[in-house]
């Protein structure tokens, strides 16, 4: 009897650590991480200016209809609460001219937490309905990335303008 | 109840103390709930506060802190300046507050926005007022936005981003 309880309560404990280790461990960061997350920007760079949406929106968290987790974009013009308003902005910005264009030099990860990070990255920005009409600009562009269970994905960008 | 529990034998009452430490863990990864938000709201009204008030003290105590090792979270990034790591940023406060500096905030338009288990966004539209000393002092707004994380000491400011809005 002693052993059965002990047996039962044993694998209680053992199912709840493997079912939440991911969030649930005390995780740290480490080089790898910032790597990482130097890649996803690199990526969502590189998807932004290319106008590949579906590339796009995979840097993006992905959290349950349930969670309270969003994703958001605060800049001087427009501010998004949402992953879904965020992809409908970029669907829109996509069919005119929009680039975007890192100083890989001057890219910064800064850990927040053992499970997130500030990246900062000034960039060159072009966009514009038109190559007429389009126009550069610098910013500094702050982003956070988390990390998921799907790997590290951004939660939030916010583009300061430099000048 | 706790009776009970002495009478069990040993493994028993040490695979009962895995289960609850394993559950405890669970509960502390939870989502940032009602509490938190709540929690991060006065956090940021007490930073504000304490900025209008030049009282660096209570700044501090807002600011996140690390133990030695561990990298800093601290930053402020914004148009006029960066500053990366938390002695940096309080020096800048420190310099700031000999001068004019008041914060704003419409606290009707607060969002505090969970972006994961251990951080949230903190969105404050703001005026402020600056002015070097002697100087006359301008008032421009500002979307503050600020990124909370839960610390063992619970939740602090680690980030701060003022966006100009105009």
């Amino acid at each position: 009897m002693k052993q059965n309880v002990f047996t039962l309560l044993t694998t209680i404990a053992l199912l709840v650590g493997t079912t939440f280790g991911h969030a649930a461990a005390p995780s740290s960061f480490d080089e790898h991480d910032r790597q990482e997350i130097r890649n996803l920007f690199l990526q969502q760079a590189a998807a932004a200016t290319a106008h590949d949406i579906v590339a796009f929106e995979r840097v993006f968290t992905s959290a349950p209809p349930d969670s309270s987790v969003s994703v958001t974009f605060v800049a001087r013009a427009y501010q998004y609460w949402s992953k879904q308003a965020l992809i409908d902005h970029f669907t829109k910005t996509f069919k005119g001219v929009w680039k975007f264009e890192p100083d890989p030099s001057n890219i910064r990860i800064i850990p927040l937490t053992a499970d997130s990070a500030e990246i900062y990255a000034p960039t060159q920005v072009t966009f514009g309905s038109s190559d007429a009409t389009a126009k550069t600009n610098p910013f500094l562009v702050c982003e956070i990335a988390v990390r998921t269970p799907q790997g590290w994905r951004i939660g939030a960008i916010i583009p300061v303008p430099a000048q | 109840m706790m009776t009970s529990i002495r009478l069990l034998p040993g493994c028993v009452r040490a695979a009962i103390v895995c289960t609850l430490v394993a559950a405890a863990a669970v509960a502390q990864a939870a989502e940032v709930d009602a509490s938190d938000i709540q929690q991060v709201r006065q956090l940021f009204l007490r930073q504000a506060a304490a900025e209008t008030a030049h009282d660096i003290n209570a700044l501090d105590a807002v600011i996140a802190r690390v133990p030695a090792g561990q990298p800093d979270p601290v930053s402020f990034i914004a148009r006029a300046y960066q500053f990366i790591g938390r002695e940096a940023v309080m020096t800048h406060f420190r310099k700031t507050f000999a001068g004019t500096w008041r914060l704003d905030t419409d606290e009707k338009a607060i969002r505090v926005i969970p972006l994961g288990a251990d951080i949230v966004q903190i969105y404050a539209p703001t005026l402020v007022t600056i002015g070097a000393p002697g100087q006359e002092a301008k008032t421009a707004p500002f979307l503050i936005n600020e990124f909370a994380i839960r610390t063992s000491a619970g939740w602090r400011i680690s980030a701060i981003v003022p966006v100009p809005a105009q």
